[in-house]
């Protein structure tokens, strides 16, 4: 029988994990009673060769959803989706089997297929570096004739943030933290890249010699790139610098209500 | 302290003179190949670096190796574990002493001294062995693929793995090897029947062959559908026949 067994793949990427939504085709009558009595199930199977991951998750629905941690995923991503047996049947025949095999019935074991439709791909992006530490473009000191935040981008390779001495000592014991990084970032990180972006959009700035002279716009501008923001497009609204900013820092909106949910928890 | 990484245009640049280089790998003195400049701080957390070598200056036991580095860097995520700037600078510099004491001496026999090169100072190629190819990817990625916290001492299966290398090749240089409940069967099994498989003359090859029979199982079956018990079984079985067939 030709095979009508298909599927329908809806990747959905979130801050920490890959939401995959299935549809499998579920308009064989004898397949569906087979999943309808629990003689077998829908599976999706997921391979990711980057990243050594391969998952599967079983369904007796045909809609369903597999979610995989965002650190998982990283490159091509192969998805199949089957229907295998879920016990083992002594007398399995479809109606619409091939004519060579006539009446014919076979002795099905667990785990073995019932279906299978054509596999599908993704590409799981990546939205920022995965080891890069942002800091690494950011240099926070203290600076004792400051009375609030400043932000300087032009005296070399990296943004230089100068904090108050009380800030920038409350800063540096808070820093240790990881329950509160998200929380950080928004506060000092998030206005200083801002700051900076403004600075790269100036009208007069030779941006080519800017770069020369500035790893972290080469590094932020390169990353951008790969995020397909354009921060330097004349043409765009200035409301990219924000939007810009929070990519980088990955969701910084999101890790600070979740930080601070899990404050209130404790 | 954060760790460090290589910048990619440095190690693909590392990885072009690895011919050119090959005296100084064959010395281990791969440290002066690194450029401070060339590397770059990373999100990954990190103590000290273990000491992969023991006292008298030898390298650790693969098992203890492979505990140390995984969790010296237990945070590590897999999608940074497939990172190669962080591999090339852990065996170039880092770790340089112990890799080149654990695989240096290759060097001096091999036929093509550059491709083992690729193979343990650098992390390329998109096939499953690079994993555990890389002198030091492979201590993290047998200790991530094995590391069971439910059990007494949670690295019993790390050190089932490592207690024959024909497991490692069999089972992880294929992507048999990344079905977990597959493999947690597998070094069961072959924890169970330590014992009969030492005693085997051939073990290397009861063990291929056993391999090559889950994988004929696994053509037919979606090994992530089997129950664990049943795979557990199947499993059991096949090495059990394999033990019990007399070596031609």
């Amino acid at each position: 029988m030709p095979n009508g067994f298909d599927f329908r793949l809806d990747v959905l990427p979130e801050y920490k994990r890959w939401i995959l939504g299935i549809e499998a085709a579920d308009d064989d009558g004898t397949l569906a009673h087979h999943v309808r009595t629990g003689k077998a199930r829908y599976l999706v199977h997921v391979e990711c060769k980057r990243t050594y991951f391969r998952g599967a998750l079983t369904s007796d629905k045909p809609r369903f959803e597999m979610t995989i941690d965002g650190d998982s995923l990283f490159g091509l991503v192969e998805v199949s989706v089957l229907v295998v047996a879920t016990k083992d049947l002594d007398d399995y025949r479809h109606p619409n089997q091939h004519s060579d095999y006539r009446d014919g019935t076979f002795s099905v074991s667990i785990g073995e297929p019932l279906a299978v439709a054509v596999s599908q791909s993704f590409d799981a992006f990546l939205e920022a570096d995965p080891i890069l530490k942002l800091s690494s473009i950011i240099d926070i000191q203290r600076d004792d004739s400051q009375r609030v935040m400043q932000v300087d981008c032009t005296v070399g390779n990296r943004i230089v943030i100068k904090l108050p001495s009380a800030e920038f000592d409350r800063y540096r014991e808070l820093r240790a933290d990881p329950a509160i990084r998200g929380l950080l970032s928004n506060a000092v990180i998030l206005p200083a890249l801002l700051d900076a972006f403004f600075f790269l959009r100036s009208p007069n700035l030779d941006l080519d010699e800017f770069k020369a002279d500035h790893r972290w716009s080469r590094s932020v501008l390169s990353r951008l790139d790969r995020m397909d923001v354009d921060l330097t497009d004349p043409d765009a609204e200035s409301s990219v610098c924000l939007e810009a900013a929070q990519l980088l820092l990955r969701e910084p909106l999101r890790r600070s209500l979740e930080d601070l949910s899990e404050l209130f928890k404790q | 302290m954060s760790l460090e990484f290589l910048s990619r245009e440095p190690a693909d640049k590392l990885a072009h003179e690895i011919g050119k280089n090959l005296e100084v790998y064959r010395s281990g003195k791969t440290e002066s190949l690194i450029r401070t400049s060339d590397c770059r701080v990373s999100r990954v957390d990190a103590v000290a670096a273990p000491d992969l070598l023991d006292t008298t200056g030898e390298p650790k036991s693969d098992s203890e190796a492979s505990q140390l580095v995984f969790q010296w860097l237990s945070k590590l995520t897999p999608v940074q574990a497939a990172d190669e700037r962080l591999w090339v600078l852990l065996t170039h510099r880092t770790f340089a002493p112990y890799v080149h004491k654990r695989w240096g001496k290759g060097l001096e026999r091999a036929t093509q001294p550059e491709a083992l090169v690729v193979d343990r100072w650098f992390f390329r190629g998109a096939g499953v062995a690079t994993f555990v190819r890389n002198a030091i990817s492979r201590l993290w990625w047998f200790g991530h693929l094995t590391y069971d916290n439910k059990r007494a001492n949670p690295f019993e299966l790390t050190d089932v793995l490592l207690s024959l290398q024909d497991i490692q090749v069999a089972f992880l240089e294929r992507s048999l090897g990344r079905c977990r409940p597959l493999l947690r069967a597998v070094l069961e099994t072959v924890q169970t029947h330590q014992e009969d498989l030492r005693k085997t003359p051939k073990s290397g090859d009861v063990i291929q062959e056993w391999a090559k029979e889950i994988r004929l199982y696994g053509g037919a079956y979606l090994l992530d559908a089997v129950p664990p018990e049943r795979l557990a079984f199947v499993v059991r079985s096949k090495l059990r026949a394999r033990l019990s067939t007399p070596a031609v």
